[in-house]
């Protein structure tokens, strides 16, 4: 019996072995690795335009695709609001959705939804060490929440402001031309004018609040030369130099309106707790200054109307149409239009364009000594956008995969030269002005990056959750837009219709919870 | 005499002629079993040696097949590599001729400006012509450069691309190297076995040799 075993065992044995040299042979003929598993499919939410998208699709998950079986599906959403009302729909009927692109403004609520579950657990712990090592600190921060890491960091995104320099040249050249009439506008005001000794400050990274009034007034009164005229788009002449508005901000009761009004009253110091105080120096003084720009007619004629939002202004930044404008690193790059072979054609004449930090926030009202009275400071809240895994995602492991594989530096840095971002890697970080070379773009992350550095911060909680966005965009709305053209702006008028507009906003309350 | 009994000493003789004779097969069988043992080893020995420097062969083509596979593509991204840094080499000597024409345009401003003259006035035509010459050859610089700028980020992405395409065949290859090795290293013990006749040996090389075939398969399917 033993030995009928050992017979079977050593034949067993010698088939094995002669079936394993057969497999090599058949190795031999096509040695590359076998795609064996299942094709699996994977369905990725995306804040991002179709383009945007196509571009992902291409130099991104294409690569993953082949090399790991998976069929991408993208789910695409216009705002991260309509992110969070997909993954509400998709906690209740699942679709599938194996990973979705949030911001951390929402990634909290979306926690405590239980709309998301944490990243982590699709990880194994010393890959995901190894993962967020690679990100900058305050980036994979803004995915930890109660110590675990809920989210991985995918791009950051924050304001600055883009110029053409032949406007910043034309202004710093002419400004005084019209000194007396800026300077009697600012008394109305404030009953000074100018500060002492005001001189236009050569470069906007320098700039407050001042000088962007003064360059707006120079603009805003005398034909430019180097807008819509500009040689380079009329090369014979035929388009006459325009006098029009020439600095431009999303206004309106838009969502980018709340953000660029919040944004203003951050850059004149206000802080999170003075939030609802609606005699707060703050609030006057960037109430005071809007009201000053429209009054004065320094803001175009939409802002009076329905509004701008930030498309908006962009658009008519790529006509050539406004001088200074804030933006982000995607509308950036999407402007100056010669980030990539296929990319639709920029503004003319992008080498006219720079970018700079964000002007300092100072009150119109001057101190004895004749310098404003109240200090704020260059400020841009920056946004991290983040990878979530869905509550009832089929595979979280596949999607801490993909996001980590995503998370490598040669993709970020791609991803920032052809759509815009700040990459969210530290190497990158350090390594920008030797990775970015070409000059437009260094100037483009110097701006941010010197941004983060003079101010910024995360979204107060309560700004949107307690309708305080609402609250403040019709306060706006009555303030600087509700009153009349040449309504008074010195502050104490500014203070009476905040009063008034508080008063009419707590009666219409009082009266609706009737 | 007949029926007379042999001597003592003759019993004796027949008795140990006997027990020899009995040795001698004891030891005929022993040797025989033992013969017929190292036969069998022997036979098996080969046959697993057979499989096994077979393998080998397979195994040695695969794994410089996927070596050339790893060492192409980071060939190949070491030839991105180089061409993308020499392109920026020349995007440096584009800009840098692009500043001295920048100089040349804004000396020229500068000193219309300080003149108080404009671009239409008559005196200044070849000032204005030289000028608008510059603005012209600045353009086609950045419009160059641009270029320049697109082809090094197709071989940026190229070289990105080939990094990664070489792990895969890296650890292909790593893997049917160790196997190589453990199969090797069983071919020994095998070897070992025919000069010692020891059937542990025998049973060491094949496991060992059966760990090497399964960590040359995961070469191919990188399982683990």
């Amino acid at each position: 019996m033993r030995r009928i075993l050992q017979k079977f065992l050593v034949d067993g044995l010698v088939v094995l072995g002669i079936a394993v040299n057969v497999g090599l042979l058949l190795i031999n003929l096509r040695p590359e690795r076998p795609h064996l598993g299942r094709r699996a499919k994977a369905r990725i939410l995306l804040r991002a335009s179709d383009p945007r998208i196509q571009w992902m699709r291409a130099n991104e998950f294409n690569e993953f695709a082949i090399a790991r079986d998976v069929d991408f599906e993208f789910v695409s959403a216009p705002t991260f609001e309509d992110v969070h009302q997909k993954l509400i729909e998709e906690k209740q009927l699942p679709t599938g959705l194996l990973l979705a692109d949030v911001d951390d403004e929402h990634a909290q609520e979306l926690k405590d939804g239980g709309l998301v579950r944490p990243i982590a657990d699709g990880a194994d712990p010393a890959e995901l060490r190894d993962t967020v090592s690679d990100f900058i600190r305050e980036a994979a921060a803004r995915g930890t929440l109660d110590g675990k890491q809920w989210y991985l960091p995918k791009r950051a995104l924050v304001n600055v402001a883009v110029y053409l320099r032949p406007a910043i040249e034309d202004a710093y050249l002419h400004w005084e031309e019209d000194r007396k009439a800026i300077d009697a506008a600012l008394k109305e005001a404030n009953g000074a004018g100018l500060p002492k000794d005001f001189r236009l400050r050569r470069t906007p990274d320098r700039w407050d609040s001042f000088d962007l009034f003064v360059a707006a007034w120079s603009w805003a009164h005398h034909p430019a030369r180097w807008a819509e005229a500009s040689r380079r788009i009329a090369a014979d002449n035929a388009v006459a130099p325009q006098t029009a508005p020439r600095v431009a901000w999303p206004c309106g009761d838009s969502e980018d309106g709340s953000g660029q009004l919040l944004n203003d009253l951050y850059r004149h110091g206000l802080r999170e707790e003075q939030l609802g105080q609606l005699d707060a120096p703050p609030l006057l003084d960037a109430l005071q200054w809007q009201a000053l720009f429209r009054k004065h007619g320094l803001l175009p004629e939409q802002c009076e109307k329905s509004g701008l939002e930030q498309r908006n202004v962009n658009g008519l930044f790529h006509e050539r149409k406004l001088a200074w404008a804030p933006i982000d690193q995607a509308d950036s790059v999407w402007l100056h239009g010669g980030a990539r072979r296929d990319a639709e054609a920029g503004i003319p004449g992008p080498g006219d364009l720079s970018w700079a930090t964000l002007p300092q926030g100072v009150s119109a009202e001057l101190a004895a000594g004749g310098q404003p009275a109240r200090r704020g400071r260059s400020f841009a809240f920056e946004e991290v956008h983040l990878w979530a895994v869905p509550v009832r995602s089929p595979d979280p492991k596949l999607a801490f995969q993909i996001a980590r594989f995503l998370s490598q530096r040669g993709f970020q840095q791609r991803e920032t030269e052809a759509e815009g971002m700040l990459p969210v890697r530290e190497d990158l970080r350090q390594d920008y002005p030797i990775a970015f070379r070409l000059v437009w773009m260094q100037s483009l992350l110097d701006a941010s990056f010197r941004q983060l550095e003079r101010g910024t911060a995360d979204l107060p909680a309560g700004w949107a959750g307690d309708d305080w966005d609402d609250k403040y965009l019709k306060l706006r709305q009555a303030v600087v837009y509700g009153r009349p053209k040449d309504a008074p702006v010195t502050l104490a008028a500014i203070r009476e219709a905040v009063r008034r507009a508080s008063a009419t906003a707590a009666a219409e309350a009082t009266h609706d919870a009737r | 005499m007949p029926g007379e009994k042999p001597p003592q000493g003759a019993r004796e003789e027949t008795a140990l002629l006997r027990e020899e004779v009995a040795l001698q097969k004891r030891e005929a069988a022993q040797r025989g079993a033992r013969e017929a043992f190292i036969e069998q080893l022997k036979n098996r020995v080969s046959v697993a040696a057979i499989i096994l420097t077979t393998a080998l062969s397979f195994i040695g083509n695969v794994r410089s097949d996927r070596g050339d596979a790893a060492g192409a593509a980071r060939a190949a991204a070491e030839s991105a590599r180089r061409q993308g840094a020499e392109l920026w080499a020349y995007y440096q000597m584009k800009m840098a001729e692009k500043s001295s024409m920048e100089i040349a345009r804004d000396r020229i401003r500068l000193d219309l400006s300080a003149r108080g003259l404009q671009r239409d006035d008559p005196t200044v035509r070849l000032d204005v012509l030289k000028l608008t010459g510059y603005e012209e050859r600045i353009r086609d610089f950045d419009a160059e450069t641009e270029r320049v700028f697109f082809r090094v980020q197709d071989l940026e992405a190229q070289e990105d691309v080939q990094q990664r395409a070489a792990i895969e065949p890296s650890r292909s290859a790593f893997r049917y190297e160790l196997g190589g090795k453990l199969i090797t290293l069983a071919l020994i013990l095998l070897s070992v076995t025919i000069l010692s006749s020891k059937r542990y040996l025998l049973w060491s090389g094949v496991t060992l040799g059966a760990v090497g075939l399964l960590v040359s398969l995961d070469g191919y399917f990188l399982l683990f």
